[in-house]
């Protein structure tokens, strides 16, 4: 996070409070809508669930950005608050799973919808598993490895959201990276 | 330049937590060098690089980039109509809440004081539907003052339909009308006649706002009086 991304982010910020600037909400959505909704993605394991969440969480951020002091990040700030969303986002799933029949909690809604009409089919069948490989790693080698694969955060960075030492951070990754390479070697060594 | 006698030298935990950045290019340029150095201590992690390299290169291939900023392509019109539909339900929930409620308490209200506490007449007895209200402003009284102290106390009551109610009931105006001092009578009437209309004008334009079927039932009420 760069200082000048900081000082955008405040002026926005500022912006927002002072005016209710659909310009400045709009901006701070499209800095941030791809890490929100992969972040819940990460979480919910559905797109259309995460879609739910990402617009969940910005409602939620814009109704208190009065109380966003700036003391960290505004990545930071919506991180945690995509976590606390879908973690309760997934507790009344598995609260209406339970007075819904035959509905299948335990299956993964990355599927048959992920397909792009440019994407072929084998693309889609590994980006499903990839993303399911994913859903089953520990949550901080997942989201060690996300922040900073995809993300591409620093260890500093990583270590402010998660609470983990640097050293913990870099542990995590390697382990995360290992497995996702051993098991889609096993996989593909299965077809 | 680095001289070979000033790389460090890296353990293997080092070496292993760096795996994944030397392989995706996240180390800086030193560091990427000092690692490449070392690497030659330790085939095994130079095998699991190459490994990591060749998976990692299928899942860059997939653009998952591409794939999210195709979903989130529109969350920010999707965000905004969520707000726009929140706001008007606040104010409907908050009308809903409140609103309602005590529209209700007034219309009960309302209903009890229109319809007369107290009030044991058998008209008052009668729903305030739309006619009965026009009934209730009629008043169907002999504008010969005289007359009325004749009336016996089962016609008045059935006769007299006051536009205005002052703190006596009527019930207990008749009452008095039925006792023989004639002072007192005069003065009954008096305060009959305060709270009856004063010209026929006002009686006749009443009668002027019921229907045909309205008028109908007056007169049938009033056939049943004996005066």
């Amino acid at each position: 996070m760069t200082a000048l991304s900081l000082e955008i982010d405040s002026a926005l910020v500022k912006e927002y409070i002072e005016t209710g600037s659909h310009r400045a909400a709009n901006e701070i959505i499209r800095t941030y809508r791809k890490f929100v909704f992969a972040t819940a993605l990460r979480y919910v394991e559905d797109y259309d669930d995460a879609d739910d969440v990402a617009q969940d969480v910005f409602i939620r951020a814009f109704d208190s950005l009065a109380k966003f002091e700036g003391k960290s990040s505004m990545k930071t700030w919506l991180y945690k608050i995509t976590v606390n969303i879908s973690l309760n986002y997934i507790r009344k799933r598995k609260i209406l799973s339970i007075f819904s029949f035959g509905s299948n909690e335990n299956e993964s809604g990355y599927a048959s919808d992920t397909v792009l009409p440019d994407q072929s089919l084998e693309n889609s069948e590994f980006e499903r598993d990839f993303l399911k490989i994913l859903s089953e790693l520990p949550e901080k080698q997942r989201e060690t490895f996300a922040l900073r694969y995809f993300d591409e955060l620093s260890y500093e960075e990583i270590s402010k959201l998660l609470g983990t030492s640097i050293g913990g951070l870099k542990a995590n990754y390697h382990q995360a990276v290992k497995k996702i390479t051993n098991r889609i070697n096993d996989i593909r060594l299965g077809d | 330049m680095i001289l070979d006698w000033e790389i460090s030298v890296m353990t293997r935990k080092e070496m292993e937590e760096l795996i994944a950045d030397y392989a995706f290019g996240r180390l800086d340029k030193e560091t990427y060098e000092a690692y490449s150095k070392n690497l030659v201590n330790y085939p095994d992690i130079a095998q699991e690089i190459e490994d990591t390299k060749k998976v990692f290169a299928k899942i860059e291939s997939m653009d998952f980039n591409g794939i999210i900023e195709n979903r989130t392509r529109n969350l920010s019109v999707k965000v905004n109509q969520r707000r726009i539909s929140k706001k008007s339900k606040n104010s409907t929930s908050f009308l809903i809440k409140f609103g309602v409620p005590a529209a209700i308490i007034m219309a009960i209200a309302i209903t009890i004081f229109k319809g007369g506490v107290g009030d044991k007449s058998e008209t008052n007895d009668e729903s305030q539907t739309g006619f009965r209200q026009k009934l209730q402003n009629v008043v169907v009284v002999d504008a010969n003052v005289e007359s009325i102290l004749d009336y016996d106390y089962l016609s008045l009551s059935s006769q007299i339909y006051v536009a205005e109610s002052n703190d006596m009931q009527i019930n207990e105006l008749v009452d008095y009308i039925l006792t023989d001092n004639k002072e007192e009578k005069i003065q009954i009437y008096n305060q009959i006649s305060n709270m009856v209309p004063a010209t026929d004008y006002q009686i006749y334009d009443d009668i002027d706002d019921l229907k045909e079927d309205e008028f109908q039932i007056l007169l049938k009420e009033i056939e049943n009086v004996q005066i």
